[in-house]
């Protein structure tokens, strides 16, 4: 029997071939796709979440654990399709106009993904229109914006404005994050949800969709 | 109708007592008074923490969210807020005190080695002028033998309007008058130490023929009344590149002529290309570097034959910001931490007195210390189950920390920040490196500009990763360099042509377009 609680930690520590290797096994097994994403990779990446969150690892920690749960994704994803697993919700993610800091974005991608949600990350100085086109095309639940510089921040009201002009805003729920960002700010935009890091940012997401999927 | 408030305001030197319409700002009133002492280390974004101020009646000022977010609720109950965000309540007399008030610090404005000089005017005066983020330093020479007979040094005004230079051009973006508000903080200070060094040697202002500046492009803007606002901005350019030469009117000494040099890059100007002509970079044989640690680390690399820049967005950890107990280093702060034969932690306090806080030096220090006992792994994770935790670590409210005093602590977040930072400047060394086809043991120099840089353990800031490791005898502390470079311009017939080479001369190279730059980040974040 594989362990699925091996196979997780083997992903928490980065080890992408073991991944991929357990990965397989458990499928051979028999083991359903959908209980190895969610026992084995969705769970370990929480729990790198929580040692994130309380400094005991650090970026490239995270880095290589998103790396080796990628590589079993990989693998499972073909599988996940066939059985109709349905994502749990979709994210449309980037650094706003101007920007270009994108390590915290991408930690706060691989998060959501370590949630189960399909992110679309549109990378770094996203124009605002491309929030709304690509949240229109995906039919997305969240929009979430990333800056680190004082002067591109603002650039996050705009993106709620476009959100607004395009008749979006009782449909998508808009995330904003990012070091120079608080929760006052936040308000001061009317955007609607702030995180200070990543896990807290999966959560908050991950909660906002399973709401949603409810209603 | 208008209700006033009457505020008293204690300042550890003096008493301000004002009647106010009430609403009005903190930050506007201590401006209006002319009151510049306490700093708003983020711009006045309720982000840092650092801005912090004590009502005496607690009950008539409510928490703000951005107080709620920074400040315990104990602190809260006591009468502590951010200065930044407290407005001034109505009908209500208030004493507001403030803590942080520092007094002009250990500012450096020495260098080593002679001055050039082959340009003399009998009976001239000239002032080179090194104008810092943080602080600013006026050297006054007398033009007959070029040699420096006053020097005077300040922390820069503009401080209130953020520690770095994005805030204080968000806040001119973002002001109506805010340009010129900066302009005339910064000119007004400048004329006013120019005027008092000129005072105490008793010379006239009309004997000042010319005067030098130097500094960062953001300042230099300020400074000649451009818009920096494209600085701040992807693609980053700043308005003009070109030196300025114009009358020092804006400095109330009409019969001086101001001379700016060029700026290579918006984040790399003339304090940088003066210091690399103050010291020779471009003569050396072997490869050498030079580096100014501040916000921004500044880097230039000489190969021999040419010159590469970049400037890497190191934070302000080492300025104390984003640190829980940070401090700039004035006043209380401590400024070095070591182990005794006994494996004791010792600090030392500038001033000597209480400690209040931890500055960059120590702040390098800690982590280094942290990292040869084990304490920290190469990761940067805090290590409970140490054998020695329980004598060096202590539990706060953060968490496992690092134990100084009493009260002041290191925590593992601190140590995550400094992560950042060292690994911010280490991979603008590698990139500039690379460029030029050398790696570290090629290095036969490393040339550090600017007063943090000789306050600090280099052995630490080496330990840490922040500094290469190449021999420690080849490490040179240069001090204020871009002072020494300024005056080397008021004294040479060629200086400024010399100068204009360097700026021209430089490759700069910008690291948020590089591809690998995250992963070579990444890789510096270990220890
Ligand atoms: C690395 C870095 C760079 C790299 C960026 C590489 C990259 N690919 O990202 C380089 C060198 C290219 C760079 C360039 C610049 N930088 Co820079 N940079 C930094 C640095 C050192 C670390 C940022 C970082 O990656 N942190 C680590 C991550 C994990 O943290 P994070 O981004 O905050 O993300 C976390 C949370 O905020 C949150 N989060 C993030 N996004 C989101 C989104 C949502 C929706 C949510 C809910 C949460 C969330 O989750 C994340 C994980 O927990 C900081 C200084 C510092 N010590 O913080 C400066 C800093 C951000 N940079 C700064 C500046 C000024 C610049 C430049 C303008 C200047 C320059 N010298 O070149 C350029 C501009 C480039 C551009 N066009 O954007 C300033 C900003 C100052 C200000 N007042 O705004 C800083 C603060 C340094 C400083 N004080 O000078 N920089
Ligand atoms: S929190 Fe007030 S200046 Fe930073």
């Amino acid at each position: 029997m594989v362990d699925l609680k091996a196979l997780s930690e083997a992903m928490q520590s980065g080890r992408a071939k073991d991944v991929r290797v357990l990965v397989q096994a458990a499928i051979d097994e028999g083991i359903p796709a959908s209980r190895i994403l969610d026992e084995a990779l969705l769970s370990g990446m929480d729990a790198v979440g929580v040692k994130f969150k309380n400094n005991e690892i650090f970026v490239p920690e995270v880095l290589v654990a998103a790396r080796a749960m990628n590589a079993g994704m990989e693998i499972l994803q073909p599988l996940l399709v066939q059985t109709g697993v349905q994502s749990k919700g979709t994210v449309i993610l980037g650094t706003v106009k101007g920007d270009l800091h994108d390590i915290g974005k991408n930690l706060v991608g691989m998060m959501m993904k370590g949630k189960g949600l399909s992110v679309i990350d549109l990378g770094t100085d996203v124009q605002t229109d491309r929030f709304i086109e690509e949240a229109i095309k995906h039919d997305a639940d969240i929009i979430a914006c990333s800056a680190l510089l004082t002067t591109t921040m603002r650039e996050m009201e705009h993106v709620v404005n476009a959100v607004k002009e395009a008749n979006l805003r009782n449909r998508v729920t808009i995330m904003v994050g990012g070091a120079p960002v608080t929760e006052a700010f936040k308000s001061s935009i009317g955007a609607d949800i702030y995180t200070p890091d990543a896990a807290s940012a999966s959560e908050a997401a991950y909660k906002v969709c399973t709401e949603r999927r409810k209603a | 109708m208008e209700r006033k408030s009457v505020l008293t305001i204690q300042t550890p030197r003096k008493k301000h007592s004002v009647c106010l319409a009430t609403g009005q700002n903190l930050r506007d009133v201590l401006h209006q008074l002319g009151l510049h002492g306490l700093s708003f280390p983020c711009g006045g974004n309720g982000i840092c923490g650092k801005c912090i101020v004590h009502v005496d009646d607690a009950g008539s000022c409510p928490p703000t969210e951005a107080d709620a977010a920074l400040l315990t609720y104990d602190s809260l109950e006591a009468g502590y807020r951010l200065g930044c965000t407290l407005k001034i309540p109505a009908n209500t007399t208030l004493t507001i005190t403030l803590h942080w008030l520092e007094e002009a610090s250990n500012i450096i404005t020495a260098f080593p080695g002679t001055i050039k000089a082959d340009l003399f005017y009998e009976q001239e005066y000239g002032c080179a002028v090194d104008i810092g983020t943080t602080t600013i330093a006026i050297y006054l020479v007398d033009r007959s033998t070029g040699e420096i007979i006053g020097t005077t040094s300040l922390m820069n005004n503009q401080r209130k309007y953020g520690d770095d230079v994005i805030s204080r051009i968000q806040y001119s973006d973002e002001h109506e008058e805010g340009l010129s508000r900066l302009h005339t903080m910064l000119a007004s200070q400048i004329q006013a130490m120019i005027m008092t060094l000129l005072a105490e040697h008793g010379i006239e202002p009309e004997r000042v023929s010319e005067v030098i500046a130097v500094g960062n492009p953001t300042i230099i803007h300020f400074l000649l009344r451009k818009n920096p606002s494209s600085i701040a901005r992807s693609p980053f350019t700043p308005q003009f590149t070109e030196p300025v030469t114009t009358n020092a009117t804006l400095l109330d000494l009409e019969h001086a002529e101001l001379y700016v040099p060029g700026i290579v890059s918006a984040f790399i100007g003339s304090d940088i290309t003066a210091g690399i002509h103050a010291f020779s970079l471009t003569d050396e044989t072997e490869p050498t570097l030079y580096i100014d640690i501040g916000t921004n680390g500044e880097i230039v690399l000489w190969d021999g034959k040419r010159l590469y820049g970049c400037s890497s967005a190191a934070g302000p950890a080492f300025e104390g910001v984003g640190i829980h107990f940070g401090m700039a280093g004035s006043e209380g702060a401590i400024d070095r931490v070591w182990l005794d034969e006994d494996g004791m932690i010792l600090c030392s306090t500038i001033g000597g007195g209480r400690a209040k806080g931890i500055c960059g030096s120590a702040i390098i220090d800690c982590v280094a210390l942290m990292v040869e006992i084990g304490l920290v792994d190469e990761t940067g994770a805090l290590k409970n189950d140490h054998d020695l935790a329980l004598r060096y670590l202590m539990d706060t409210d953060q968490g496992k920390a690092l134990r100084l005093t009493e009260d002041i602590y290191f925590t593992a977040r601190d140590v995550r920040e400094v992560q950042l930072a060292k690994a911010a400047i280490a991979t603008g060394i590698d990139v500039l490196l690379a460029e030029a086809n050398l790696s570290v043991k090629d290095l036969s120099n490393v040339m550090i500009a600017g007063g943090f840089g000789s306050h600090i353990s280099t052995r630490h800031a080496q330990m840490i990763g922040l500094l290469p490791l190449v021999p420690v005898e080849a490490i040179r502390l240069l001090g204020n360099a871009a002072g020494k470079g300024a005056i080397i311009l008021l004294n040479t017939k060629n200086g400024k042509e010399l100068v204009e080479d360097v700026r021209r001369g430089i490759r700069y190279i910008e690291l948020s377009s590089l591809k690998e730059f995250q992963t070579q980040f990444v890789e510096h974040l270990f220890f």
